[in-house]
């Protein structure tokens, strides 16, 4: 079986658990810290996926990080995680349980991607404005990239919205070498 | 010289520019997990379609061939080498498709309808997507008019009628090119305005070359057009060199421009050639998408893959214009094997065949077909009436000589009667050889086997036989022209007609001269 049928697996029932206890903006929390604090230390990363270190020292490595900062269900996740040899996999079900929480809040990840800084007020209109597009509520990310020209993209799951001075141009360029009759080959 | 304006140029600009919008694109994209051997899987595209064309990076396009349930299947059509793990990948939200028109006559492309000949771009009429569903029952009529291909031998034994499907099967060099290039050319004679006034409708050609060498094909084109045939033909290469899954989709896209001709109430022949290489090719991708083997290690769905192609050749009922869509596949065997998987796959598919047999090729029976085991079952009702009249003792004389001959290597005192079958038949055959390129008319063809079957060459040394043909043919000509173009006209060989044509055939056997 592949990954991501695996990480589908845990996600969901991670889901379904957080859903009967009605803990499942907590658990939610306790994923972000988790996932943030995995991505942070390449430490971290290279012992897990270790297969020399053994699951005891993992489980009481993870605990010593966690504890405290995150709730029970949580944290007895984890630990199951690690029993069953997942441990490889917890980035990858963090991510499916992201977006199996999104999916059930009604609530999509969106990333903009704009040549310049976007003031304030732009972010605003643009977040209403993708509000109205997507008719759900969305969390937007922000990052630069100044090979756009001008302009940005907004990536919303597989769905991009392009209206960057780069593909512009791109598309000018191809309308104007079909109008040459260049030869394709 | 000439000074550029600089307010010309941003005129010409001005113009190329007008009807630019600069709107937000708004596109579903995917990641590439894996790529190699010309397939990649894609993450994401979450609303592709199967057949879909996608976009990937540096030009390359892909089809969309399997949906899992966490990646894409596409095949690509260019070189995996440009791709990387990670690239972005585009949905082009079309379906895999082919440009048509009338421009694309005389062109060579590829099977995305990318100019090969180097003759600028084509300007195509619309998209029509490769894999159409063939029509049903409702809109077909049966088969009724003449496909003529120039070879005595099949347009008077082996009759093909426009709509139909017929089989050339035989192993390599056996001439199984030379037999549907002959057809092609011959369709020279529905372009002419004398054929319209008869009322015989153009047919427009489509040749499809699959993992052929590019030599091959050139040498195929240059042939169409020292003959002339190529204002009317398209070609369609996906050579040897090129991915297998170009090879894979040539024919779907030769099949959707002849779809185009026959929508529109015209005529048209599709060649494929051959299909053998298709099913190969085919395999190939669906061992690299893991798609389960079968006998022989193509996969379950190769009787599909070729009936579903064959299937949309069709003659159109009245009411959707009567048009026609004709195909030949080739097949080709290895030494002779018929019952290997592909080939009887597709002679079950198919209205018929056309064996050819190296045997015939090396002894000089030329083209080399068996007409013994090769069959119509439905291009009868198409042949015209005359054609008819003399096929009829032509197949009786022929399969006469074909038992006798056996036994008559045995014994050496044979009887009249059989000595005088020995000797038709030898001459029929020598009669039906021709040569390559040579199409002959189908008037000119009633004339030449009404003379050999008839008699009037039994007592002509075997060596004469074919001078005897093409002078009695300038003989009549040159002398009884109105003959030929009544047959043309009323295509039946009325008593009139008959006697007029033993009156000559009388005339012309006095005055020949047996060579010594």
């Amino acid at each position: 079986m592949s990954s991501y049928n695996i990480a589908t697996r845990y996600a969901n029932a991670l889901m379904q658990l957080a859903t009967e206890k009605e803990i499942l903006e907590q658990v939610s929390n306790d994923m972000e810290i988790i996932y943030d604090g995995i991505s942070s230390s390449k430490e971290l990363r290279t012992i897990l996926k270790s297969p020399v270190i053994k699951t005891d020292k993992k489980q009481s490595i993870l605990t010593k990080i966690f504890d405290n900062k995150i709730s029970d269900v949580s944290s007895e996740f984890i630990q199951f995680i690690l029993k069953k040899n997942r441990e490889e996999l917890i980035h990858e079900i963090i991510k499916r349980f992201r977006e199996l929480y999104n999916l059930k809040i009604n609530r999509v990840e969106a990333e903009v991607i704009s040549s310049i800084e976007l003031t304030e007020q732009q972010k605003k209109e643009l977040h209403s404005s993708l509000i109205a597009y997507t008719q759900k509520e969305v969390l937007l990310n922000f990052s630069l990239d100044e090979s756009l020209i001008g302009g940005f993209i907004v990536k919303i799951n597989d769905t991009v919205l392009d209206s960057s001075v780069k593909q512009q141009l791109g598309k000018l360029r191809k309308k104007l070498f079909e109008q040459q009759h260049l030869v394709v080959n | 010289m000439a000074e550029v304006r600089p307010d010309e140029i941003s005129a010409i600009l001005r113009q190329q520019l007008s009807g630019f919008d600069n709107e937000t694109e708004i596109y579903d994209v995917g990641t590439v997990l894996q790529v190699g051997d010309g397939i990649a899987r894609v993450y994401g595209l979450s609303k592709v379609m199967v057949s879909e064309l996608v976009e990937f990076p540096n030009n390359v396009m892909g089809m969309v061939l399997n949906l899992d349930e966490d990646s894409v299947g596409c095949v690509l059509f260019g070189e995996s080498q440009l791709i990387k793990e990670g690239d972005t990948v585009k949905r082009t939200k079309r379906l895999a498709s082919f440009p048509v028109g009338n421009d694309l006559l005389g062109r060579v492309v590829n099977p995305l309808g990318e100019p090969l000949d180097g003759k600028g771009t084509i300007k195509h009429e619309k998209f029509m997507p490769i894999e159409r569903k063939a029509l049903g029952v409702v809109a077909r009529q049966s088969v009724s008019e003449p496909l003529q291909t120039g070879l005595t031998s099949v347009d008077a034994m082996i009759p093909i009628g426009r709509g139909q499907r017929e089989l050339i099967i035989g192993d390599r060099q056996t001439g199984k090119t030379a037999v549907a290039i002959d057809a092609i050319i011959n369709q020279k004679n529905t372009h002419t305005a004398e054929a319209k006034a008869i009322g015989i409708e153009p047919v427009f050609c489509v040749y499809v070359a699959i993992g052929q060498k590019d030599s091959t094909v050139a040498q195929v084109v240059a042939k169409l057009e020292e003959s002339g045939a190529m204002e009317f033909t398209t070609v369609v290469n996906a050579s040897a060199s090129s991915p297998a899954p170009l090879q894979y989709i040539a024919p779907y896209a030769g099949a959707t421009l002849g779809e185009y001709f026959r929508d529109k109430g015209e005529h048209a022949l599709v060649v494929y050639d051959d299909l053998s290489k298709q099913a190969v090719a085919y395999r190939e991708l669906s061992l690299l998408l893991r798609r389960p083997p079968g006998r022989e290690a193509y996969p379950g769905d190769i009787f599909y893959l070729h009936s579903r192609l064959l299937e949309r050749a069709s003659k159109l009922n009245d009411s959707l214009g009567g048009g026609s869509l004709t195909a030949l596949p080739i097949i080709e065997t290895q030494q002779g094997d018929v019952s290997a998987y592909i080939p009887t796959n597709v002679i079950s598919i198919t209205d018929g065949q056309i064996y050819l047999e190296p045997n015939l090729f090396n002894s000089g029976v030329r083209p080399a077909i068996n007409v013994g085991i090769s069959v119509s079952r439905v291009g009868g009702s198409a042949q015209i009436k005359a054609m008819k009249k003399v096929a009829g003792s032509l197949k009786l004389d022929l399969a006469l000589y074909r038992e006798l001959a056996a036994f008559a290597k045995f014994g050496s005192d044979l009887d009249k009667a059989t000595q005088r079958t020995l000797a038709r038949g030898a001459r029929l055959v020598e009669l039906l050889k021709q040569g390559q390129y040579q199409p002959i008319p189908v008037e000119k063809q009633v004339v030449s086997v009404f003379a050999g079957t008839k008699g009037y060459m039994d007592e002509l040394p075997i060596d004469d036989i074919k001078r005897f043909e093409s002078e009695f043919i300038e003989y009549v000509e040159l002398k009884y022209s109105d003959l030929l173009s009544t047959i043309k006209k009323e295509k039946e060989l009325s008593d009139s007609t008959i006697e007029s044509l033993q009156k000559a055939i009388e005339e012309f056997v006095g005055k020949f001269k047996v060579s010594d």
